[in-house]
């Protein structure tokens, strides 16, 4: 079976899953698609907002992608950019980016999608104060109708993610009459242009979800309507789905897999993402401000081992913030640090400490997935004479006490961003809020990631891309771990699931076997 | 020396004294008797069933669990006394001094303990150890505290009890000030009750430490304790569902000794 990237694996039983278009496809692919029926498909949290453009939970896009279509899609295995509502972009200057739009596309509301409605969305984005796309677009200065159907965007500086960017959150286009009539209520009341519009949504307990009849795509889509439980204990959420109330269950854990594979009437579905297992470390101050002990860090991890144990022999080892699959992964940078605990020691000892007298104070939200974390960690860090104390507590608390400056590494996850140049743009640059000591990493590194914004095509951007993450590695600022997989369970009347490298859950494909 | 003899020859009672002894015995020689290091990680032999190397198996971590399961028990046994004699300690001089002055004081304090017996007492020493931070002391403080208001309000009905007792009053005519009142009538008359409830509790106390090490706010990793280990249990229930068992058996047994030992205190400081 050939794969996503790296170790993409199906469940024993899912053999009649099958790969098509690259992407993760879970289903009889022979069998001719049925139409009708409700699909019932549980989500793990209660959205934060069904406004794309204010909500900020990663758990939203479950329900978003049902609602929204988005200026560029993506190819569900290289999340390589391909049209959708936009079809077509193109830097006309370095600072001037402009979009043909799709023809004869209709908001659920009837209102018609044209420029005017992006540039309101646009608007939206940037001035609503509740925003929080703001950063993702911070480039663009302003927007321009140019005709019915085109719009150009005015760039501050010259800035190649964005089509990447317009395949997020920011790329999804909301009915301008609806923003403005609705005001703050409309996260509550969305109004897109996606294979289906909204019907209701009952706090904590469900989103429903019906068949838009205008949908501009033909034949699109195949369901009559989405019912999404709300069933926060992804347990319990997977015994709904073995029990034959539900149909899908999202974000099952790892250590949760054999119980799945045992359960006859459930297909489990593992797609590898590039959300990561990681550590954010504080290089503003010491000790680790000294690189020798970063890089340290990074040789005294057995990244291999550490994935086996913590994701139960699917995901795999990170060495980077790019996943093998993604077009800017850099061998050459993946390959810096192996696991290597002499050159660590030797490391550490060059750095003036002695065995047993580095102490790296690690903050984590208390939480066992984490405490067993923690613990390989710290079993890793002893081997090389490293003791490893720990600062936790909820997950607010720690966070709060690590942007006060407590603790030398953060064990959390980051979600990944579908252009690997705003990753390290967020993660690295001093203005962002997660480089937490905003000290300067490196001026050069700082000089790459801009210059990585400034080249259009694909083969220019990789290599500039290249030189940001060899020069990260270089500096040893994070500690990548592993990357954690989608994990789904399905009842075996779905088909035609498929899943994507940015482990954004999308049903407008599904279709359910009678 | 009698009502002893007729204690130990209940089975039950006996049974558990055993199992506390053994216990104690093993919690204080685990670093001499542990077979292995309870905090060696060995990720090439993650989660083995029991073999002639692990008599109970290898955890997640490929760490021995008997010696885990040796080195937890005592923070486990330790923190469920602390707990309780935290809880005394708190919850007995506010009964006393509610019960004996009566009053507007009695009424502060009563409303005091009603406030906090209206929560459940897991709940609350959650919230405690949630604002306290997370370590052993810090939940052996929440269990203690949220004990107290039990015994504060045991301790105030004995007192008001015993305060209206002919000897009490007598020694009163006699001149005798509250505080040796108190300390010499009143206490040591009142205190019967408040100690068979600790033994009672201490179960419940094992359990509660147990619940919050299980939800990370108690004994910290890598240390071992035995409701740590079985929320890690909890997270192999599919793929290793007999290292729940260990830390399991442990509790129920210490538990049915606790209480057991609470019936025996019963019945040997109870006249009838």
């Amino acid at each position: 079976m050939s794969t996503a990237f790296g170790a993409t694996r199906l469940g024993r039983r899912a053999t009649l899953a099958s790969l098509l278009a690259g992407g993760l496809v879970s289903g009889a692919a022979a069998q001719e698609a049925r139409r009708g029926g409700t699909l019932r498909a549980v989500i793990d949290a209660n959205p934060s907002s069904l406004d794309p453009h204010v909500g900020g939970q990663g758990g939203d896009h479950a329900v978003l992608s049902t609602l929204y279509d988005r200026l560029v899609d993506y190819d569900p295995a290289t999340l390589a950019p391909r049209p959708s509502l936009a079809t077509a972009w193109r830097f006309e200057s370095p600072t001037q980016l402009v979009l043909e739009l799709r023809q004869g596309v209709t908001f659920h509301d009837g209102e018609t999608f044209d420029a005017a409605a992006v540039k309101a969305n646009f608007a939206h984005m940037m001035t609503n104060p509740r925003s929080t796309v703001r950063a993702d677009i911070a480039s663009v200065a302003e927007v321009e109708v140019a005709a019915p159907h085109v719009v150009v965007l005015k760039l501050r500086q010259p800035d190649t993610t964005l089509p990447m960017i317009f395949t997020d959150r920011a790329g999804m286009m909301s009915s301008p009459k609806a923003l403005a009539e609705r005001g703050e209520n409309y996260g509550r009341n969305p109004v897109g242009t996606g294979a289906m519009q909204f019907v209701r949504w009952t706090d904590a307990a469900e989103i429903v979800v019906q068949r838009n009849p205008r949908y501009w795509k033909p034949g699109e889509p195949l369901l009559d309507g989405i019912v999404m439980p709300i069933i926060t204990d992804t347990t319990t959420g997977l015994r709904s789905v073995r029990a034959g109330q539900n149909h899908i269950s999202l974000n099952a854990d790892a250590q949760q897999i054999p119980g799945l594979r045992r359960a006859s009437d459930v297909t489990v579905s593992v797609q590898d993402t590039f959300r990561l297992q990681q550590c954010y470390i504080n290089f503003s101050k010491p000790p680790l401000n000294d690189i020798r002990l970063r890089q340290a860090l990074n040789f005294a991890i057995d990244r291999v081992a550490y994935a086996r144990v913590v994701l139960g022999g699917v995901g795999a080892p990170a060495d980077l913030h790019v996943p093998k699959g993604l077009w800017a992964y850099d061998a050459e940078a993946a390959s810096k640090y192996p696991y290597d605990p002499d050159r660590a020691k030797r490391l550490i000892a060059e750095a003036g400490f002695g065995p047993g007298q580095l102490t790296i104070n690690a903050s984590y939200a208390s939480n066992q997935l984490n405490a067993q974390r923690i613990e390989i960690l710290s079993a890793f860090l002893d081997r090389v004479g490293v003791k490893l104390t720990s600062t936790t507590g909820t997950l607010t608390a720690t966070l709060q006490t690590w942007r006060d400056g407590v603790g030398d590494i953060r064990l959390a996850n980051w979600t990944g961003r579908p252009d690997p140049a705003l990753t390290y743009q967020l993660l690295l640059h001093p203005s962002s809020a997660f480089n937490i000591g905003r000290a300067v990493p490196s001026p050069e590194l700082i000089e790459a990631i801009a210059a990585s914004r400034t080249v259009e095509s694909l083969d220019e951007r990789r290599v500039a891309m290249a030189r940001v993450l060899r020069l990260e590695r270089e500096f040893a600022l994070t500690l990548p771990l592993a990357f954690e997989p989608e994990i789904t369970a399905l009842s075996r009347r779905v088909r035609n699931y498929v899943t994507n490298l940015a482990g954004r859950p999308r049903f407008e494909q599904v279709w359910l076997a009678a | 020396m009698r009502r002893l003899l007729l204690i130990l020859r209940d089975p039950g009672a006996a049974a558990g004294m055993l199992w506390l002894g053994l216990l104690i015995a093993a919690a204080l020689a685990a670093p001499w008797i542990s077979p292995h290091d309870p905090l060696k990680v060995d990720l090439l032999g993650v989660l083995q069933p029991p073999s002639a190397t692990h008599w109970l198996g290898t955890d997640d971590l490929g760490r021995d669990v008997l010696s885990r399961l040796l080195h937890g028990a005592a923070p486990s046994l330790f923190s469920s006394i602390g707990a309780v004699a935290l809880g005394m300690l708190i919850g007995l001089p506010f009964g006393l001094i509610a019960g004996y002055l009566g009053g507007w004081v009695d009424a502060a304090i009563s409303r005091g303990i009603d406030a906090l017996l209206s929560f459940p007492t897991i709940l609350l020493a959650v919230g405690i150890a949630a604002v306290l931070g997370t370590s052993l002391t810090n939940a052996v403080i929440a269990i203690g505290i949220a004990f107290s208001p039990g015994f504060a309000r045991l301790a105030r009905a004995r007192t008001l009890a015993v305060k209206q007792e002919l000897y009490v009053d007598a020694a009163r005519a006699a001149g005798a000030g509250a505080w040796w009142l108190l300390t010499r009538h009143v206490l040591p008359n009142a205190v019967t009750p408040v100690i068979v409830q600790a033994g009672l509790l201490l179960g419940t106390a094992l359990l509660a430490e147990a619940s919050l090490s299980f939800l990370g706010l108690g004994v910290q990793p890598p240390q071992a304790s035995w409701g740590g280990m079985l929320a890690r249990a909890l997270l192999y229930l599919e793929r290793a569902p007999d290292l729940m068992i260990a830390p399991g058996v442990a509790l129920l047994l210490t538990a049915l000794a606790f209480n057991s030992l609470g019936e025996t205190a019963r019945r040997w400081l109870d006249p009838r």
